[in-house]
C-alpha cells in the first residue's frame, strides 16, 4: 500500500467516524427533544380537555356532551389516545386510533425510539373531583420529522465527506508529487541509473531525501566516471599507438576480427596500406621527435577518409600504416587513394623536412567474399611493395591478388532458398558464470540447410544473407524456432541479431508482438548485438533495448570492447551483459596491458552492475587469466563446443 | 475483589438516597445534628418542640385509629403552633417552611400549617391520592388562603383540614372558602389559571423539596 493511500484511508477514516458521530450526537439530541415534546404536548392537551370538561360538566353531564369537547382534539391526529374516565376509574368516553405506520422505516423507529408519552389531567368542579382524562400522544408525526432530519442531516454530511475526501486527495497528490519523483529517482539509482533530482520539495524531510540522494548519486557517477576513464586510458595503452594515436597492430587485428570475420559480414571494400618513404633516413636526420611529428601529420587524411566512410585505421608498423574503406571500389578508390597519398605528401612538405614529402599508398579491392586479415595484409604488402617501385603511385588489386568473385548466382539461390524455407539448423554454445560454473545461458548460432539437407559453412551463406538482404528473414526464422524449441528446454537463450534486422522497425514491431504473446519464454531469453552495429546506430540499439525490455527480454552487446566508445556505451546503454571480443582473451594471455585494459572494464562494469562473459575461452591458462581479472562469465571451447540445439 | 468496592459504596449511597426521598418532609427523617441546627437557629425551646413533635408521630404510627379521628387530631395538634405572617417570621413575603423548621420556630401561616399537615398525615400512612393541598379564596378574610383537603373517595365531598378551625368539615359546610387550585405531591391540576405540570414546576413547592432535601441530609 502506498504512503498516499495509507494517509488517504487514514484521515478518511477518521473523517468517517467524526461525522457519523457527529450525526449520532444531532439525532439522539433531536430523539431528546421530540420526546420532551411529546410529553409537554400531552401534558397541555389533557389540561385543557381538563379544564374544559370541568367548566362544561359542572352542571352535571353525560357522556356525550365530554365526547364532543374531545373530539375536536382527538380529531387533529396527533393523539392515540384519548380517555375520560369517572372520578371512580370508570371510562366514561374512549377514543383510539388503529396503531398506523408513519411514513418511516422501520428499522429506524427501532434505532429511534420515541415513547408514546401519556399525561393525566383532574377534571374538577369547585371541591368536587368528576374525573380523569388520560391523553397519550401519537409518535408518528415526531417520528417523521426526525426521518426528515436524519435525511437531511445524513445528505449535508455525505455532501461534506465527499467534499473532505477531494480537497485531502487534491492536498496528498501535492503533498506527494515529489515523493513520486523521490521513488523513481530511488529506482532508477538502483537500477544503476545515477539521476540528480532537480526538485526542490516544500516538505523539510523530503528536501533532505532529496539532496541525500543527489550527493549519493553525484559521488556514484564520479566513481564510474573515474573507472570508465581509466578502462579508456588502459584500452588506448593496449590497442593505440602511443605516437599517432591510431590502433596499434593488435589493436586494428582485434577491430577488424570482431567486425569481419567469423559470423559477420564479410569485409567489403577498400583495404590500404600507405607509407612515408625513406622514413629510417629522415628519423635519423631529424630526431625521433620530430619524425613521430611527421608520422602524426602524414596519416591524419587516411584516418579521417576511413572514419568517414566508417572504417577505420591503424599502424601497423614503423611506417606502415593500414585503413579500411568500407563499400568504397573501382576508380572512383583509386582516385581517392591517389587524393589521399597528395594530401598526406603536401602536408608532410609544409613541416619543411627535407626529403620528406614521397608516400607510397596501395590497396585491394575485397569483394565480400569472407577472408582473413592476414590474406589481406599479404595481399596489399605486394601491391604497396610494386606500388613503391612504381614511384608515387597507387595500386589497387583485386582481393588476396584473386579476382573478387560475387557469389554465383546458384549459390544466391540456394541460400535464400534455404532461409525462405526455413531450413535453419541452431548450434548453441553455453556461457558459464565464473562463481559456481552454472550456465548463464545457451548462445545459439544458425545454420542453413541445403535442399538436400547439407550443412552450409558460415563462410558460406552470411556473405550471401548479407549482401541479399536476408539478415532479417534469418533472424525471424531463427527467433521463431527459439521460441518454438524453448519449451523443451531450460535454461536461458542468448540469440544473435544482426543490426540490419534491429533497425527496421517492422523487425522490432514483430519482435515484441512475439515476446508478448510468449511471456513465459521472452523471461528467459537475451538478444545480442555486435558493438560495431551498435556505435554505427545507437539510436536503434536503443530503440532495441527498449522493446526487448519491454517484453521482458534482455539486452547484451557482442564483440565488445574494440570500439573507442565502448566504455560510454555501457553507460548509455546499461546492457544487461557484455561479451568482450574474442580478440582480447588471447591478447590478455600474452600481454600485461590488454590484462589491465581487460580488469578495467570489469571494475567499470561492475560498477553498472553489468556483468562481464569473456569469449574463445579456449584452454585452462586462459580460464585462468580470466579468473583472475574478474569475469563473471566464460564461454569457449573450455566450456564445451557449439553442438545442435535443442540437444535431442 | 477490591475493584467493587467503589461499586458496593456507590449503590449504598443510592440506596440511602431512596431510603431519604421516601421520608422528606417526615419526623423520622430529622437527625440530632438537624436538632442542634434548629436549636442554634431558633433557641433552646426549639429541642422540646422538635422532641414533642417526633414523639407524636412515633406514638400515632400503625396504632390503626380510624382516618377521621386522625384528620381531626393532626389538625388540632398542629394547629396549636402559633399563626405569625411570613414577612414577620421568615423576613419574605412567601417562604414556605418545613415541617420542622415550623414545629422548632413554632410560628407558621396558612401554607406552613397545610404542609406539616401534608407529611404528618403521609407520615401516618393516609394515601396521599387523598390529600391536596388546596388554594382557596376565604371569603371571611376576604383574602389568599391555604387548606388542606382529604377526599374519603375521588368523587366524595372532601374533608378540610384549616388553621382557622380546629374542627375538620365536608367543604360542602365550608361556603366561606371558595377552591382556586389544589395539588398534592404527584400531580398539578389548575382550575383557575392555564398553568399545568408536575409539583415540582411550582416555584415554592420546588424550593421547598429542595430544603427537604438539604435537612435530610443534615
Amino acid at each position: 500500500m502506498t504512503l498516499g493511500r495509507q494517509l488517504a484511508s487514514a484521515a478518511s477514516l477518521i473523517f468517517f467516524v467524526a461525522l457519523a458521530g457527529i450525526e449520532a450526537i444531532h439525532l439522539y439530541s433531536s430523539q431528546a427533544h421530540m420526546q420532551r415534546q411529546l410529553e409537554s404536548l400531552a401534558q397541555d392537551a389533557a389540561t385543557s380537555i381538563g379544564l374544559s370538561l370541568g367548566t362544561l360538566l359542572r352542571g352535571g353531564g353525560d357522556a356525550a356532551l365530554a365526547e364532543t369537547v374531545i373530539n375536536p382534539a382527538f380529531d387533529r391526529g396527533h393523539y392515540e389516545r384519548i380517555e375520560y374516565l369517572s372520578a371512580v376509574g370508570e371510562p366514561v368516553v374512549v377514543k383510539a386510533l388503529p396503531k398506523e405506520e408513519g411514513d418511516y422505516p422501520g428499522w429506524f423507529a427501532g434505532i429511534f425510539t420515541l415513547r408514546a408519552p401519556t399525561a393525566e389531567s383532574l377534571v374538577s368542579a369547585g371541591w368536587r373531583q368528576l374525573g380523569k382524562v388520560r391523553v397519550t400522544v401519537h409518535p408518528r408525526y415526531a417520528y417523521e420529522q426526525l426521518w426528515q432530519t436524519f435525511r437531511d442531516t445524513m445528505l449535508y454530511l455525505v455532501l461534506i465527506f465527499a467534499a473532505a475526501l477531494l480537497a485531502l486527495r487534491l492536498f496528498l497528490r501535492g503533498l506527494l508529487r515529489p515523493l513520486a519523483a523521490v521513488e523513481t529517482a530511488a529506482m532508477s539509482i538502483s537500477a544503476r541509473d545515477f539521476v540528480t533530482l532537480r526538485l526542490r520539495p516544500r516538505t523539510r524531510e523530503l528536501q533532505r531525501v532529496v539532496a541525500a540522494m543527489n550527493v549519493m548519486s553525484e559521488k556514484m557517477r564520479e566513481a564510474i566516471e573515474a573507472e570508465s576513464r581509466r578502462a579508456e586510458q588502459m584500452q588506448a595503452a593496449a590497442y593505440r599507438d602511443p605516437v599517432t594515436g591510431l590502433l596499434n597492430g593488435r589493436g586494428f587485428a582485434a577491430r577488424f576480427e570482431s567486425t569481419y570475420e567469423g559470423e559477420h559480414e564479410p569485409f567489403r571494400g577498400i583495404f590500404a596500406m600507405a607509407e612515408i618513404a625513406d622514413l629510417g633516413v629522415i628519423n635519423r636526420q631529424v630526431g625521433p621527435e620530430r619524425c613521430d611529428d611527421l608520422l602524426r601529420t602524414a596519416y591524419r587524411p587516411m584516418e579521417q577518409a576511413a572514419s568517414a566512410a566508417g572504417g577505420f585505421a591503424g599502424r601497423w608498423t614503423g611506417a606502415l600504416t593500414v585503413f579500411v574503406l568500407p563499400r568504397a571500389g573501382g576508380e572512383a578508390a583509386r582516385r581517392e587513394l591517389n587524393a589521399l597519398r597528395e594530401q598526406a605528401a603536401a602536408a608532410l612538405q609544409e613541416l619543411g623536412v627535407e626529403g620528406a614529402g614521397r608516400v607510397h599508398c596501395a590497396g585491394i579491392e575485397a569483394a565480400g567474399a569472407p577472408v582473413t586479415l592476414n590474406a589481406l595484409i599479404r595481399g596489399v604488402e605486394e601491391a604497396l611493395l610494386q606500388a613503391r617501385e612504381a614511384e608515387g603511385g597507387v595500386l589497387l588489386l583485386a582481393a588476396g591478388g584473386t579476382p573478387g568473385t560475387r557469389s554465383a548466382q546458384s549459390e544466391v539461390e540456394v541460400v535464400s532458398e534455404a532461409v525462405k524455407a526455413r531450413r535453419v539448423q541452431l548450434v548453441g554454445q553455453e556461457a558459464f558464470r565464473m562463481s559456481d560454473h552454472r550456465a548463464i545461458h545457451t548462445e545459439i548460432f544458425a545454420r542453413l540447410r541445403d535442399a538436400e539437407g547439407r550443412e552450409m559453412a558460415a563462410a558460406q551463406f552470411v556473405p550471401v544473407v548479407a549482401a541479399h538482404d536476408l539478415a532479417e528473414a534469418l533472424d525471424r526464422a531463427v527467433i521463431e524456432r527459439v521460441l518454438d524449441a524453448a519449451r523443451r528446454t531450460d535454461g536461458d537463450i542468448g540469440i544473435n541479431v544482426s543490426m540490419r534486422s534491429a533497425e527496421r522497425a517492422a523487425f522490432l514491431a514483430w519482435l515484441q508482438q512475439a515476446l508478448a504473446e510468449r511471456k513465459d519464454v521472452a523471461r528467459r531469453l537475451s538478444f545480442e548485438l555486435p558493438e560495431h552495429g551498435v556505435v554505427a546506430n545507437e539510436a536503434a540499439a536503443v530503440a532495441f533495448a527498449r522493446a526487448l525490455r519491454t517484453g521482458g527480454a534482455r539486452f547484451g552487446i557482442d564483440h565488445y570492447g574494440v570500439h573507442k566508445d565502448s566504455l560510454a556505451l555501457l553507460q548509455r546503454l546499461r546492457p544487461d551483459y557484455v561479451k568482450l571480443a574474442a580478440a582480447h582473451t588471447s591478447a590478455f594471455v600474452k600481454d600485461q596491458s590488454a590484462r589491465f585494459f581487460a580488469e578495467s572494464v570489469v571494475r567499470a562494469a561492475r560498477q553498472l552492475d553489468i556483468p562481464v562473459i569473456a569469449q574463445n575461452v579456449e584452454d585452462d591458462a586462459m580460464y585462468q587469466s580470466i579468473g583472475a581479472i574478474g569475469f563473471a562469465g566464460y564461454q569457449g571451447n573450455m566450456g564445451g563446443r557449439p553442438s545442435p540445439w535443442p540437444a535431442s | 475483589m477490591l475493584r467493587f468496592v467503589p461499586l458496593a459504596v456507590v449503590l449504598l449511597a443510592l440506596g440511602c438516597l431512596a431510603q431519604q426521598r421516601l421520608e422528606l418532609g417526615f419526623t423520622t427523617a430529622v437527625s440530632p445534628r438537624l436538632v442542634e441546627q434548629h436549636v442554634r437557629r431558633f433557641g433552646p425551646p426549639a429541642k422540646a418542640h422538635l422532641d414533642n413533635w417526633k414523639a407524636y408521630a412515633a406514638k400515632r404510627r400503625g396504632n390503626g385509629a380510624p382516618e377521621a379521628e386522625l384528620l381531626a387530631e393532626v389538625n388540632r395538634t398542629l394547629n396549636r403552633v402559633r399563626f405569625v405572617d411570613d414577612s414577620k417570621h421568615w423576613g419574605e413575603a412567601d417562604y414556605w417552611a418545613t415541617p420542622s423548621e415550623m414545629v422548632a420556630s413554632h410560628g407558621a401561616d396558612c401554607e406552613d400549617f397545610t404542609i406539616a399537615k401534608y407529611f404528618m398525615l403521609k407520615e401516618l400512612g393516609v394515601p396521599i391520592a387523598r390529600l391536596r393541598m388546596t388554594y382557596v379564596k376565604s371569603l371571611k378574610l376576604n383574602q389568599a388562603h391555604m387548606v388542606l383537603a382529604y377526599y374519603p373517595r375521588p368523587d366524595a365531598d372532601p374533608l378540610v383540614l384549616d388553621n382557622l378551625e380546629d374542627s375538620v368539615r365536608p367543604a360542602s359546610q365550608r361556603p366561606d372558602l371558595v377552591p382556586v387550585y389544589s395539588f398534592n405531591d404527584e400531580e398539578v391540576w389548575v382550575e383557575a389559571r392555564g398553568r399545568s405540570g408536575s409539583p415540582r414546576q411550582i416555584r415554592n413547592w420546588a424550593a421547598l423539596i429542595e430544603r427537604l432535601e438539604r435537612e435530610a441530609r443534615t
